[in-house]
């Protein structure tokens, strides 16, 4: 988890640039930080829960790559889900990815976040290259409102930040690592 | 926080076209609005008990966010706060800012978080996107970020300390929710909960004795 920082197009939030490079380099910022609070964990730490929660790191990791491939494969870009979300029957278990991250190997979790911001980065690029933060998604609310891509990036840093809230205490309480930031590299 | 009808309007009206201020200042409202729910209810020892071997309390996550709203959103931009804040002096003990002393009211903390925020939306209104301030305690060469940059940092500071205190609140009763207008959870009651953590409970154990 740690090697994603390669991985990334800004290696830290820009200071004074354009919108979309403010908001992009914050989100990244946030998938950093994210995978390094859920990093280098066995099963038992990725499936431990705090005294009264259901929350896991395991389940953080399968939810943030499902929201990955909501909002920008299928709200912002009209495309399916894809594997393994597809097959899940959502109406007869909506916390489905919460409940099976139990169930898979770390290596698994991990790969399948990792590859979920992979294709997130490759579909926010080639949104950029014909369009703004104005933008609209594919998508439409059922009372007619149409996010642009601002929003989807906002709702993003949103998602991301409220949930590695969890995870720092959820990680507290596994092996006690703590604080804001990765170490530098 | 006082309910900020011009801007949720504004959001109902459509998302394309949308003005990046109003936007941004719509997250950042729901994030603070979240964050001091999660005390709802909650006795003068719970709203002030640490939970988590570190301290994490929710009377000090306001305290402490309230804190860092004046300064980003007030002092950073030229606009001095002006409520003294002595848990952030040099001198201060580490983490003053994290946790509210029994001499501290609850009254004074949440209004201390009321007023900095009120003063951040001052600020958010008086200075345009672009302008740039100065962070002092950012690294040399990110000093002078935009109000663009210092509010999508807000929003991100503010849900994840959110997100602090959703893990908080549920140690200490149980209640859970994202916002406090809807829960973003499964639609089930005391039972059905138990019920699902007992589920997960039993995968994580079958799984771990494999």
């Amino acid at each position: 988890m740690t090697d994603d920082t390669e991985q990334t197009p800004f290696a830290s939030p820009v200071m004074a640039g354009d919108e979309i490079a403010t908001l992009l380099s914050t989100l990244e910022r946030n998938r950093r930080t994210f995978a390094w609070k859920c990093g280098n964990l066995d099963a038992d730490g990725l499936r431990a829960t705090t005294a009264a929660s259901t929350m896991t790191l395991g389940g953080l990791l399968k939810h943030l790559a499902l929201v990955e491939a909501d909002w920008f494969a299928a709200k912002l870009c009209g495309e399916p889900l894809g594997p393994p979300w597809d097959g899940v029957d959502w109406d007869a278990d909506p916390d489905w990815e919460w409940r099976t991250a139990a169930d898979d190997r770390p290596e698994e979790l991990y790969a399948l976040w990792h590859a979920a911001v992979a294709r997130s980065r490759a579909l926010v690029a080639a949104a950029l290259a014909t369009g703004g933060a104005d933008q609209p998604a594919r998508f439409t609310w059922p009372d007619g409102r149409t996010p642009n891509l601002r929003r989807v990036l906002a709702d993003m840093i949103e998602e991301y930040a409220r949930h590695t809230g969890h995870a720092d205490l959820l990680r507290e309480s596994v092996d006690g690592l703590v604080g804001e930031s990765p170490p530098r590299p | 926080m006082q309910a900020r009808t011009p801007v949720i309007g504004s959001m109902l009206a459509g998302m394309t076209g949308s003005d990046p201020k109003t936007e941004l200042h719509y997250y950042l409202t729901r994030a603070r609005d979240a964050l001091l729910w999660k005390t709802d209810g909650l006795s003068e020892y719970d709203v002030r008990r640490p939970l988590v071997p570190t301290g994490t309390n929710l009377l000090g996550l306001l305290k402490h966010v309230a804190s860092v709203a004046a300064g980003y959103l007030g002092d950073c931009f030229g606009r001095p706060f002006g409520e003294p804040l002595p848990w952030l002096a040099d001198d201060a003990e580490p983490n003053a800012d994290m946790w509210a002393t029994a001499d501290e009211s609850r009254e004074e903390i949440v209004g201390l978080y009321r007023r900095a925020w009120a003063h951040a939306d001052a600020t958010i209104d008086a200075v345009p996107l672009d302008a740039t301030g100065m962070v002092p305690w950012w690294r040399p060469e990110a000093r002078e970020p935009t109000l663009h940059r210092v509010l999508v940092h807000m929003i991100a500071e503010t849900e994840r300390h959110a997100g602090h205190a959703d893990i908080v609140r549920e140690l200490i009763d149980g209640s859970a929710g994202i916002r406090a207008d809807r829960s973003n959870l499964p639609d089930g009651d005391a039972a059905w909960w138990a019920a699902h953590r007992d589920r997960i409970e039993q995968a994580a154990k079958i799984a771990g004795a494999r």
